[in-house]
């Protein structure tokens, strides 16, 4: 056997191209490859540390291009603060948001997209809610859009259920369910009486509401605003039973462990309410008590957790301020009775 | 310029795997001139596949992957054949090169003659093996076998030609 295969070997290795026949094939190779040349988009290369097929998403290059054309354009710009019912929302949505998806590439990024989307459509709410000069059909358009979005998240979430991707459920389910709750805070110190004085404390920034100010119309403006609160606390309640499901699935040793973790939460949480009750029952507190809680509500927001402790702020009655945040750490902790 | 580096690379390519391309092909389809129709179409799609900006990893390997492709196309193109038909038709032209001893020549006739008889598969794995001397797992690789079947098809195509020699 060994005879057979080493001569085999032996005389196979002799088999060659000439060197005629190897030019003449190279000059062949040559011609077709001058008539197939390369394609030039090759030379827009992304730097070697790694190539454009290590991109999942094919198209990330050109979107991030037309993403930065886009953003540096006023018009896209503009459209971000818009809501349902104005003129640019439609650039909102199906323009800047529609890019931003793209880029999107992996189901946890998508996911993540997915969550900020219900975000935008709850801060369109948010901002409907508290517009006087809002048509009740808008609001109720901004509402379905928000229910549809959390749709999504929640399609997204089982998804990753369905794959076995504990991590990214979990991780998708606790994300939409703490962003719903904060906004659902956030509605919440929202609802007490505003009147003219506080039209200084108007917030800008996240959640991008207004505090209404002309007063024959505050009564339905602050209807809307316990309505939409309603509403995000059922979604807020019903992604929240998600995620203790997921958990509990997912970790059942941990069960215990986390269920303590929500209690602490759950008690800074309705110290706040709490607080805000009190508010209402006593009239001075109320006017720049409303300003202090927003801008809490606002501080904590930007970061993005909530805090037992309102951070302190800046208000024009400091010395009424101090008494009420030592009034605050007194109350006792209550039940929810909402 | 970057279009440039692309092409000397795959001209390289070419003066490093040609010959052995040609040879496999010889030893798969017994013809040189099929042979060296195979190993330039062979190199043709190489060409198709990376001027389109697609990265090959290990290039080797993919050529003999196109050229096995190729030669199995061409297996299912042609009836079955016989070695001495050929010769008696077409004075049979086995690829050796000119410069070799006639004895050789005879001998490797011989071989190859005898391996045209082995089942194609059988003949695939002990080319690839023993021609090209790539490793088990890359013939795996290649053919997209799993290890096992092709330890078992080279075991099986020595025992053979062992039988057809006698």
């Amino acid at each position: 056997m060994q005879n057979t295969l080493k001569q085999f070997k032996k005389i196979a290795h002799k088999v060659r191209l000439t060197a005629d026949e190897k030019s003449t094939m190279r000059g062949e190779l040559l011609r077709y490859m001058k008539m197939h040349p390369a394609v030039s988009s090759q030379s827009i290369r992304i730097p070697s540390s790694f190539s454009i097929s290590d991109l999942r998403n094919k198209k990330t290059m050109p979107i991030l291009v037309s993403l930065g054309i886009l953003m540096g354009g006023s018009l896209s710009f503009a459209a971000e603060n818009t809501v349902p019912g104005d003129i640019l929302y439609p650039i909102k949505t199906h323009v800047n948001e529609t890019v931003r998806g793209a880029v999107a590439g992996t189901p946890k990024a998508k996911a993540e997209w997915e969550v900020r989307l219900a975000e935008r459509r709850l801060e369109e709410v948010e901002k409907l809610v508290s517009t006087q000069t809002a048509l009740p059909e808008v609001k109720e358009l901004a509402q379905a859009n928000l229910e549809k979005s959390a749709d999504i998240v929640k399609a997204r979430i089982a998804k990753f259920e369905d794959d076995e991707d504990s991590e990214d459920a979990l991780k998708t389910a606790g994300d939409f369910s703490n962003m719903l709750r904060e906004h659902e805070d956030a509605l919440r110190t929202l609802a007490p009486q505003v009147s003219a004085t506080t039209a200084t404390t108007s917030v800008t920034v996240m959640p991008v509401t207004q505090i209404a100010v002309t007063n024959p119309q505050e009564v339905s403006t602050q209807g809307d605003i316990e309505a939409a609160r309603g509403f995000v606390g059922k979604l807020r309640d019903n992604a929240e039973v998600r995620h203790q499901e997921l958990k509990k699935k997912y970790n059942p040793e941990q069960k215990i462990e986390k269920k303590n973790e929500a209690n602490q939460s759950n008690q800074k949480i309705e110290k706040k309410k709490n607080n805000t009750k009190t508010e209402r029952r006593s009239n001075q507190a109320s006017v720049y008590f409303a300003s202090t809680s927003i801008d809490t509500t606002t501080s904590e927001l930007m970061s993005s957790t909530p805090t037992a402790s309102s951070t302190p702020v800046k208000i024009e009655h400091a010395e009424v301020n101090k008494k009420e945040e030592s009034k605050k750490s007194e109350t006792p902790r209550g039940s929810d009775n909402d | 310029m970057k279009i440039r580096g692309l092409e000397d690379q795959f001209l390289g390519w070419h003066d490093q795997f040609s010959d052995v391309i040609f040879r496999h092909c010889v030893f798969r389809l017994s013809d040189r001139e099929k042979a060296k129709d195979a190993t330039q179409e062979t190199f043709i799609r190489l060409w198709n596949y990376v001027s389109e900006g697609k990265e090959v990893v290990n290039v080797r390997a993919f050529l003999y992957k196109i050229a096995n492709n190729l030669i199995i196309d061409e297996y299912r193109r042609k009836e079955t054949f016989s070695l001495d038909q050929m010769q008696e038709e077409q004075g049979f032209d086995v690829g050796f090169d000119v410069r070799d001893e006639v004895e050789t020549k005879d001998e490797y006739e011989r071989a190859l003659k005898v391996i045209e008889h082995l089942p194609d598969k059988y003949r695939e794995a002990l080319v690839m093996r023993h021609v090209d001397g790539l490793s088990v797992k890359d013939i795996a690789r290649i053919t997209g076998e799993t290890e096992n079947v092709i330890s078992v098809r080279i075991h099986r195509a020595i025992e053979k030609l062992k039988a057809l020699r006698n």
